[in-house]
């Protein structure tokens, strides 16, 4: 069990972050660039100093300001893949697996053991190569047994995957999976790619600006987004406001009524293909009708994404033909029509 | 892809440049008297200045690595008060007339030294007209070459590979020997070469704190120097050696040089 | 070195005094004949054919001329050279000291000299055989070999077979300057063989080396432990292994200022010169 409760500066990033991690469980913290995914790594493994907080693995402090206690890198028992894997170059494959455990002090058996590890990845025939002859996917493999043969208790990863090219990420994804399901300790990757996040991880942490906005599986958090940065991974709209018998007065401007009747501080989601657009005011049974110009016009595939401003803003989905027929186009007047069953609504 | 043709002024220079170099070397092969060269060489005297230059570049390149080395580890990782002056100080060598150093070699280890009168005078070592001394001469004047190249092949060194060896559980010791010193291994070899050519053509220095005697502190460009007073064709013949010596050396490492990295 | 100066920089651009003025017309006026003397044979010593015959007054000396000299003559040279300023003002003179055997060498391979004084005559012979002398060498002084040890003499070194004394640190000069010539010679004549601790490659080096006290004892010429009286004791050397060191001195070929040099080589060799390097401890040739 990995318990981490930490405050530290780096720059302009102020990082404070608490979260826990139970063993059988992948946990993947997300986030945008500048979050401070790797930042929180890094501290995570005693390679940056905290300036407040502790670090607890497995009932072991290794890190404590209160008390003062500072175990070093070298002493924790963590495996590390960074994201460029860093294999040492100048090594044989096999002597880069069998390194933490010779340093370990378990070098008679380290040949032994790295071997079984290249077996299980299927790379013994790369044993005496050296890493500059692996392929990406190969290089990750072998980057993940070099971390792993020392028998480490808590895994973190880096951005696992983000130094493959895409084709190789597929399917290196789905090793990488099967691999970690046989690792029985804490682990922990931090990513910026939601796909990675949602396929590797059982639960996601949401990173923004050093703090944690929402925590939750892949299923609560898209589903009920807390923050723009899911909001736009997932694709929907998104806004915040304060609801009052139904009526959601939005933050920045705007009214929508909302079927649900939850009251107070609210985020409230409607997806882009519930938003219907008008030529001219529709009547009808949607209780939320108003008129916007439209300020941006997106194909996407098959489907069209328009923006409409005004208050609130919001994208609606549409086909292309419907943009033709409607001669929809930016700086157009259009009229937007939303029924309160479309709104969801959830505290804040 | 077919390289660019070089401007005209660029490659006039360079081939200015290349005659400044190529002639005198062509003199001296032009100037050996071939017939008398190999009985010339193997005079006592010359085959004497060779096995000692020979000896005194070696130890003095061994001597540079194992004091140059952790000097330049710490120039290139610890910021310790005063670095630059320290930094200045080790490298000063390279700049002044060699036989300053060896004035300040003698002020410091001759018999009446700072430190050389204290070793007379307790133990009785006299440094001056020894082989050590000729030995210390060529390391103060060529080891600072060592240091400058260590220091910036460390300096290149990823850090993070060394991050990850100690997330690995390696310590700090281990890390040295067993990733930063691998990954320097390049710089360090340039460094050694640059070090013991240096040392073989030590002149300055040497006379001037060592003193001249064959045998013992002669060495090759000490030989020469004499000689071409009294037998310049031994002169002449010693100097082709010592620069067919440097070059194959030379010649032999350009593949190192050109892939340090 | 050559005085030879075109008419158009003669106007002088700052005050000079009268005089000047008028050495200055005179100087491009001796330049001229220099030059005409110069063409017309190298081989003939360069005063005969200068003094216009019964001219009254001397034609004043100009330029500066390059002495290259052994090191044993270094102060006095030097000493000469400021008399001669004094003498003829507006000359001046450069030294070259070294071991004479390195000095003939660069003779030989082009070095620009105008007077050659050696230690002893077989390097003055190298040149003489490479046809580089303007005139016959003629010798200018003796000298005679001391050992030179530390002041006061601590080591209590009473003459040549104290050297031989094991622990001892003796240096000498290479075989191939006349010092160390000379020093094997009486070393021989003595009887005695001693292993120096490093050959200098010249004899001022061995005294400097005796002088700072890295060695014990040296053998020089009397006048280096003359001019470094205040730093080491001189040992002397009895007669019977003493080596009597003669000096020559020539002019050197194709020198840029013949007249100069001559008039230096004169100087030594005139009574004024003699008893200037009888000051330095040298003696008759």
């Amino acid at each position: 069990m990995l318990s981490v409760d930490i405050q530290l500066r780096l720059g302009t990033l102020d990082l404070a972050v608490a979260l826990q991690a139970a063993p059988g469980e992948v946990v993947a913290v997300l986030g945008p660039n500048g979050a401070g995914k790797t930042t929180l790594l890094r501290a995570i493994a005693g390679l940056l100093p905290i300036e407040k907080g502790s670090v607890v693995l497995d009932g072991v402090v290794l890190e404590d300001t209160a008390t003062g206690t500072y175990v070093p890198t070298e002493r924790r028992p963590i495996g590390v893949v960074f994201q460029s894997y860093l294999l040492f170059p100048h090594l044989t494959v096999i002597d880069n697996i069998a390194f933490g455990l010779r340093a370990r002090g378990r070098g008679r058996t380290a040949r032994a053991v790295a071997l079984s590890w290249l077996e299980r990845m299927e790379l013994a025939a790369y044993a005496d190569a050296k890493p500059g002859a692996l392929s990406g996917g190969q290089a990750q493999r072998v980057a993940l047994a070099r971390a792993l043969a020392p028998d480490p208790r808590l895994l973190l990863m880096d951005e696992p995957l983000a130094a493959l090219d895409a084709s190789a990420r597929v399917s290196v994804r789905r090793d990488l999976k099967r691999a970690l399901a046989q690792f029985a300790g804490v682990r922990l990757l931090v990513t910026h790619d939601p796909l990675e996040a949602i396929a590797l991880a059982d639960r996601l942490l949401i990173l923004e600006g050093g703090s944690v906005v929402q925590s939750g599986t892949a299923a609560e958090v898209t589903q009920r987004p807390r923050s723009r940065y899911v909001a736009d991974l997932v694709g929907v709209n998104l806004m915040r406001g304060h609801a009052s018998g139904g009526q959601i007065a939005i933050e920045g401007g705007g009214m929508l009524t909302a079927m649900d009747g939850a009251d107070g501080d609210v985020f409230a989601v409607v997806y882009p293909r519930n938003v219907a657009l008008h030529r001219s005011q529709p009547e009808g049974t949607p209780r939320n009708v108003w008129s916007g110009r439209i300020t941006a016009v997106d194909q996407q595939g098959d489907r069209v994404r328009v923006t409409v401003g005004g208050a609130p803003q919001l994208v609606a989905e549409v086909t292309p033909a419907a943009v033709h027929e409607l001669h929809l186009a930016e700086g157009g007047e259009v009229w937007v029509s939303l029924k309160a069953a479309e709104v969801a609504v959830y505290p804040a | 892809m077919r390289a660019a043709r070089p401007p005209l002024v660029i490659a006039a220079l360079a081939a200015i440049g290349v005659a400044f170099f190529a002639l005198p070397l062509a003199g001296l092969v032009y100037r050996v008297s071939w017939q008398s060269a190999l009985s010339d060489l193997v005079t006592p005297e010359a085959l004497s200045a060779l096995r000692l230059s020979l000896v005194v570049s070696v130890a003095a390149t061994v001597l540079g690595l194992l004091l140059g080395v952790p000097l330049a580890w710490m120039y290139a990782r610890v910021a310790f008060p005063g670095r630059n002056v320290v930094r200045a100080l080790t490298t000063l060598p390279m700049v002044l007339p060699p036989v300053v150093g060896g004035v300040a070699l003698l002020v410091a280890f001759g018999r009446r030294g700072l430190v050389g009168e204290w070793l007379d005078a307790g133990f009785g070592l006299r440094i001056p007209f020894t082989t050590a001394a000729t030995v210390m001469a060529a390391t103060f004047v060529s080891m600072p070459f060592l240091v400058l190249t260590v220091e910036a092949g460390i300096r290149s060194v990823d850090r993070r590979y060394e991050e990850a060896a100690r997330t690995l559980g390696a310590s700090q010791w281990r890390i040295f020997r067993q990733v930063t010193l691998p990954l320097v291994a390049p710089s360090l070899f340039a460094g050694a070469v640059l070090c013991w050519a240096r040392a073989l053509g030590e002149f300055g220095a040497t006379i001037t704190f060592a003193g001249n005697l064959p045998g013992v502190t002669q060495t090759l460009p000490l030989a020469v120097y004499i000689g071409m007073e009294t037998r310049p064709e031994v002169a002449i013949a010693l100097s082709l050696v010592l620069v067919l010596v440097s070059l194959g050396v030379l010649v032999a490492l350009r593949d190192r040089y050109l892939r340090l990295d | 070195m050559s005085s030879s100066r075109s008419p158009a920089v003669q106007r002088p651009r700052t005050k000079t005094k009268g005089s000047r003025r008028v050495h200055i017309r005179r100087l491009f006026a001796v330049a001229l004949v220099v030059v005409a003397a110069a063409c017309g044979g190298a081989s003939q010593p360069a005063t005969s054919s200068l003094a216009p015959t019964g001219a009254p007054t001397p034609e004043p000396l100009a330029g500066a001329v390059t002495v290259f000299a052994g090191s044993s003559l270094t102060d006095a040279f030097k000493k000469a050279g400021d008399q001669l300023k004094l003498k003829y003002p507006g000359t001046d003179y450069r030294f070259n000291f070294g071991s004479s055997s390195t000095l003939a060498t660069q003779i030989i391979n082009g070095a620009p000299a105008d007077v050659f004084a050696s230690a002893d005559d077989t390097n003055m012979q190298k040149i003489v055989d490479a046809k580089l002398n303007d005139s016959a060498p003629a010798f200018f002084v003796g000298n005679r070999l001391e050992i030179a040890v530390a002041a006061g003499n601590p080591k209590q070194i009473a003459g040549f077979a104290d050297l031989a004394k094991p622990g001892l640190i003796v240096v000498l000069a290479a075989p191939p300057v006349p010092a160390g010539k000379y020093a094997l010679e009486a070393l021989q004549k003595a009887g005695v063989t001693i292993k120096p601790a490093s050959q200098e490659v010249d004899v001022r080096a061995v005294l400097n080396k005796v002088a700072l006290g890295e060695a014990d004892a040296g053998i020089v010429y009397v006048t280096d432990v003359m001019s470094a009286a205040a730093h080491v004791t001189g040992v002397d050397i009895p007669e019977q292994h003493q080596v009597i060191a003669r000096y020559p001195i020539a002019i050197v070929r194709d020198s840029k200022n013949p007249r100069l040099a001559k008039a230096y080589v004169d100087y030594l060799l005139s009574a004024e010169g003699q008893r200037l390097l009888a000051e330095f401890g040298f003696s008759k040739p």
